[in-house]
């Protein structure tokens, strides 16, 4: 069902994020700064950010680099069939518990081999509509991630589907949000808002593209 | 300090002087059988009969068998066709252990199937077998031997191939890893006979799907093609005097091919086989054998493949072969090695880490009924707490 | 709007919240709007309705700040889009308000949800039976800060048309009305200070007007360039503007110096002349300055009295000067009646008491100052206050300093006399009636209140006296720094428009709590409309954009009833 894409299953987990492994030919699915979440029972589920996304190389992959004409049907095995890992790194962000979103820390994280599906707007407005946006602090704490980008990836999907669930104003309250979690900060914060600006200069070319097409 | 590299060192000397004089000797001996090759490369009529005349004599003679080509053929590799069907399986087991826990033997076959030329995405098959308890565990002998293990596991692969290879689209290539005969361990004499029949009906199962076998021996150390020219050499005059009885040294006989194998691609000609055991499955499931050269211009790499006789008796088949085997070790790159053998090894593959969760898997199964589970043994105990500690 | 209407909408007023301060400092604001929409002088207040207390203070400085100094430096208009800019500007630079904590209140009722409560507790805050008392603590961390509001307004300073509450302007943000008390205004003296063409006279007009209007004082002016009483033409505009007694011609008596004055070109109701025999030495030593006397001066003026008592001016007046006869020897010697001779028997030095003589001509020469007034203005003037009638007295032609001096400090000691004496008799227990407190209003003070003159004119004694003697002054200046600091820091009530000398300013600011801040201010008031309200008669300083003296001012005070600003409850003009 098109409502819900699993993506992978877990592979590794910690309190602050978790790495779920999925097949070369899923991995269109996922993308960077995407909202995962992971069902662990009826009532409990967690959500995350996809922060870091790693094909990793194999004997058999270094070889078949070395081919001078790639087969197209080694070129579909590989991705289709082999294990070569797909590593996919997941931002902790917070939880939903009997139908109540909280932006904590889960309390327990998830377990081998649970299943990781796409988020739903519905679920993307829902989680990132609750509360005054605390999950942002989750994203801003680690500086070894490329912060900005990360930011800047989730709020273009976050608008979008905040916009077209009629809540057009999410966006600012969310720059909001990030403008006083790294107000302190200067030097991320511009970076940050550099990286946002990206967002809202694709969105002029585009509306202006559209304009001019008709 | 396990070994005493002192006196190893003491007896180098003498073990490179030992090696130079086998090469000397390999060389001198290479030599005299290339005369041999070169003068008895084309009346292939007489060295068949030279060859009858000899099993006559001995029958547990062994060496390769002309078949319609001359010995020295090199045939350049051809086009493959647009489509082709191709299918490789390997096989691997778990072997029983009695310093396990339990004893369990599993054999797992992988096998890739390529549609090559049709784009689409390569098929995988997989299927793990725990052996019967009852089988794994033996009245007289307590576990079954390894050797009962990798014959099992053979013939399953063999049979596996020729099931998953029914449907294919023609022309169809079915290929497995090493030579297409299986293993015989001497001691179960018993149950080979029993296992050979079996895979008589798989090698007619191949056939009647029109399926092309073959085995593909990657590092081939077989000499029967030198046994052929030390056959013919003794009946003539003109070489007795340098072919005694006892050969003075081991030549392989890559080394002979080595100088008419020189084109990438090429192929030598197709040989049979002549041996005690060469007749078993009927003419038509005879072996036969062709040396090819897998490698490039700068690296020549010579591999045999062996197909059953009623694939060798058309050209066309051999030649689709050859294109096929050409192909698929191009995929590899600088290590020609057909990419679906090593595909199907891949899957067919038994990690340790699969192993130890196997096993677990038995042990939680005994334990839930109450089914008595040993511990391993010290021996083994003190081999894991070695490999752990030297992660 | 109904009322369920506006309980549901927030009030939208809030400005900023405190961050810090102190009780002898002033409080520091965060401004949560931007810096253009608050000025310098705005009335706030701050804490929540549900706050122990509310605290009213005055906005006395306002500073760009920057959360990092990066941010206020870097052109983030360049580098970021404009509503990331925005966005970013607004968490990161921010305006901070310096606030005086001055007063502090305890919240009555709410006005929405207990009116009947708020009315009740709102009447006794205007009867000071609840009175904003001065800041003796501060607002909690992060109390709102607010505009004032009208009530907040009406609160501090009183309502218009309640008791003795009369509107003397309106704040500068929001306009709401700011009131004076008129009775406390004259319970001490009270000055009125602004350089030349700030509006001083207008405003003056519009606090005499509404003492006159309110009825409960006489008021005495000094009118030296006959500007208060008749109608006249305003020299920047042009317009005419209405004097008092055009507006209550039987409340207002125009006198004129002079048996023959005219105030442009119309008859007074009557007119003054000085007796001569009113006249004192003291007098004559205010006027020092202008005759430029010398220190023998007092010295002869004291033989003078010695020798003539009361009439020693008409004496000294007859007597000639350099009027020589030949005496028994044959020399020549003073005349009789010549000042030489007088100064001889009396042994002063006769040429200081010549000098004298000459210097007093001009006194001689006044026609205003006669032997035998044709009739007793001086006694009609007191009975016209004593009938709730008020005195403009118009100077006429004679508008020199010296007329000016002579005159009104001679009548204010008169008058003075006459307020003392029934004051005693008042509170001697003989059954007198008690005085009508009296104001009299006078221009150009520092020329009668400055530190050398201080001390002699009746005009110190009655700025010292306060209220003692029911007489209060109302003094209009220029240059408050000439005024005596004594007599300055007496003042009860001070109004003040924009002063551009610094001394000036100081000396408006002397004795005040916050003077620091006060200056500042004061410096910056927009000349001809705002004017900054201190001192004791003030519940706090503040400035207001001063009542316009027009005919809407006149509509206003004279016709209360159908006014358009006339207010019905406490509520008119919140912002809800």
């Amino acid at each position: 069902m098109a409502d819900h894409i699993e993506i992978g299953r877990l592979l590794r987990s910690e309190t602050t994020g978790f790495v779920f492994g999925c097949k070369l030919d899923q991995i269109d699915s996922p993308s960077f700064g995407a909202l995962v979440r992971v069902r662990m029972d009826d009532h409990y589920q967690i959500f995350g950010l996809i922060y870091d996304i790693q094909v990793q190389d194999d004997g058999l992959v270094r070889q078949l680099i070395t081919s001078d004409t790639l087969a197209n049907e080694a070129w579909l095995d590989t991705r289709g069939n082999r294990t070569v890992p797909v590593e996919i790194g997941v931002l902790a962000l917070g939880y939903m518990l009997d139908g109540q979103v909280s932006h904590l820390l889960p309390p327990r994280p998830p377990l081998s081999l649970d299943e990781i599906f796409l988020c739903t707007p519905a679920e993307i407005a829902a989680f990132t509509g609750a509360g005054r946006m605390g999950y942002l602090r989750h994203v801003l704490r680690d500086q070894d991630k490329p912060v900005e980008e990360l930011l800047a990836a989730h709020l273009k999907q976050a608008r979008d589907v905040q916009s077209a669930a009629g809540n057009p104003a999410w966006f600012e309250a969310a720059l909001e949000e990030v403008i006083a979690l790294l107000k302190d900060d200067y030097p991320t914060l511009m970076r940050v808002l550099g990286a946002v600006d990206e967002l809202e200069l694709a969105r002029d070319r585009q509306s202006e593209l559209n304009g001019r097409l008709g | 300090m396990p070994v005493n590299l002192v006196e190893i060192q003491k007896s180098l000397s003498s073990f490179a002087d030992q090696a130079k004089t086998h090469f000397e000797q390999e060389a001198i001996y290479l030599r005299e059988l290339e005369q041999v090759l070169t003068s008895y490369a084309d009346p292939l009529d007489q060295i068949r009969s030279v060859v009858g005349r000899e099993v006559d004599t001995n029958a547990r003679l062994r060496c390769a068998v002309p078949t319609d080509e001359a010995i020295n053929t090199a045939i350049p590799v051809g086009q493959l066709p647009e489509r082709v069907a191709l299918l490789a399986a390997d096989g691997s087991q778990i072997n029983p252990s009695r310093h396990a826990r339990v004893p369990f033997c599993v054999i797992n076959i992988g096998a890739v199937e390529m549609l090559r030329g049709s784009g689409q995405m390569p098929k995988v098959y997989q299927e793990s077998q725990l052996l019967d308890y009852d089988r794994t565990t033996l009245p007289d002998t307590g576990l079954i031997s390894e050797g009962r293990v990798a014959l099992a596991r053979d013939l399953a692969e063999r049979q596996k191939l020729a099931d998953w290879s029914a449907e294919l689209p023609q022309p169809a290539i079915a290929m497995i890893d090493g030579p297409l005969e299986l293993y015989r361990d001497v001691q179960q004499a018993t149950e080979f006979e029993r296992i050979a029949w079996q895979f008589q009906a798989v090698l007619e199962q191949f056939r009647r799907n029109n399926v092309f076998l073959l085995g593909y021996v990657d590092k081939p150390g077989s000499d029967l093609l030198v046994s052929l020219l030390e056959v013919i050499a003794r009946q003539d005059k003109a070489f007795q005097s340098s072919f005694p009885k006892d050969r003075p040294v081991r030549v392989v006989d890559t080394a002979l091919f080595k100088d008419i194998l020189t084109a990438p691609g090429d192929r030598s000609a197709v040989f049979s086989v002549s041996s005690p055991t060469s007749g078993k499955f009927g003419n038509d499931q005879q072996v036969h054998f062709f040396f090819m050269n897998v490698g490039s211009e700068d690296f020549q790499h010579l591999a045999r493949v062996e197909v059953p006789a009623w694939v060798a008796g058309d050209k066309a088949n051999i030649a689709l072969i050859q294109a096929a085997l050409w192909d698929q070790t191009r995929i590899m790159g600088t290590k020609p090695y057909p990419y679906l053998l090593h595909r199907s090894h891949e899957v067919a593959v038994v990690s340790l880490d699969e192993h130890r969760r196997v096993e677990e898997m038995i042990v939680s199964e005994f334990l839930r009924h109450h089914i008595p589970v040993g511990s391993p043994s010290q021996k083994q105990a003190v081999k894991d707490l070695m490999q752990d500690g030297g992660k | 709007m109904t009322d369920q209407q506006r309980s549901n909408t927030p009030k939208t007023d809030q400005i900023g919240i405190i961050t810090g301060g102190s009780l002898k400092n002033n409080l520091q604001a965060r401004l949560t709007v931007p810096s253009h929409e608050v000025q310098e002088g705005a009335f706030v207040v701050a804490g929540g309705e549900k706050d122990r207390w509310l605290f009213y203070g005055l906005i006395t400085d306002l500073r760009l700040e920057a959360h990092d100094p990066r941010y206020a430096q870097e052109d983030l208009g360049r580098r970021l889009s404009p509503r990331l800019a925005g966005l970013l500007r607004a968490q990161t630079l921010y305006t901070s308000a310096e606030i005086t904590n001055t007063l502090m209140m305890e919240p009555g009722p709410d006005p929405l949800e207990d009116p009947e409560g708020y009315e009740t507790w709102f009447q006794s805050v205007l009867t000071e039976s609840v009175p904003p008392q001065p800041a003796k603590t501060v607002p909690l961390h992060h109390a709102p800060v607010r505009l004032a509001r009208a009530e907040d307004i009406a609160l501090i300073f009183g309502k218009e048309g309640e008791k003795a509450f009369f509107r003397l302007g309106d704040t500068l943000e929001q306009g709401h009305p700011v009131c004076v008390n008129l009775d406390r205004l004259v319970q001490r003296s009270a000055g009125i200070f602004g350089a030349t063409g700030t509006g001083k006279s207008f405003l003056t007009r519009v606090i005499l007007a509404g003492l006159i209007q309110h009825d409960k004082t006489a008021v005495l002016i000094f009118d030296m360039h006959n500007e208060y009483g008749p109608d006249d033409i305003a020299s920047d505009t042009g317009l005419h503007v209405p004097g008092l007694k055009g507006k209550f011609p039987t409340k207002v008596r125009m006198v004129g110096l002079g048996r023959n004055a005219t105030i442009r070109g119309a008859r007074p109701d009557y007119t003054l002349e000085v007796a001569e025999a009113d006249i004192t030495p003291e007098d004559v030593l205010l006027l020092a300055q202008e005759l430029n006397l010398r220190d023998t001066t007092a010295t002869t003026l004291d033989a003078l009295r010695a020798s003539f008592h009361g009439t020693w001016f008409s004496e000294f007046k007859k007597m000639r000067t350099n009027a020589f006869v030949p005496g028994d020897d044959g020399k020549l010697e003073p005349a009789p009646d010549s000042v030489q001779a007088w100064a001889e028997s009396v042994g002063v030095h006769g040429s200081a008491a010549e000098a004298l003589h000459s210097k007093l001509r001009r006194l001689f020469n006044a026609p205003y100052i006669v032997e035998q007034p044709a009739a007793n203005a001086l006694q009609q003037m007191i009975d016209n206050l004593d009938n709730g009638q008020h005195v403009v007295l118009s100077f006429g032609d004679y508008e020199t300093d010296l007329d000016y001096l002579f005159v009104s400090n001679l009548l204010t000691r008169r008058i003075r006399e006459v307020w003392e004496k029934r004051t005693n008799d008042f509170r001697g227990g003989k059954g007198a009636p008690e005085p009508r407190p009296l104001v009299i209003a006078v221009e150009e003070a520092h020329k009668l209140l400055n530190r050398e003159m201080a001390s002699q004119t009746s005009f110190s004694t009655i700025a010292r006296e306060m209220r003692k003697y029911y007489v209060t002054l109302l003094i209009i200046d220029q240059r408050p720094s000439q005024i005596y600091d004594e007599v300055m820091s007496q003042l009860g009530t001070r109004i003040t428009g924009w002063l551009g000398d610094s001394d000036d300013i100081a000396a408006v600011l002397t004795g005040l709590a916050s003077r620091d801040a006060l200056r500042g201010m004061l410096a910056r008031l927009q000349p001809k409309e705002e004017v900054l309200m201190l001192g004791w008669g003030v519940p706090m300083p503040i400035v207001i954009r001063s009542r316009r003296y027009d005919n809407v001012f006149w509509e206003e005070l004279l016709q209360p009833k159908t006014s358009s600003r006339k207010t019905n409850t406490v509520f008119d003009g919140l912002d809800f």
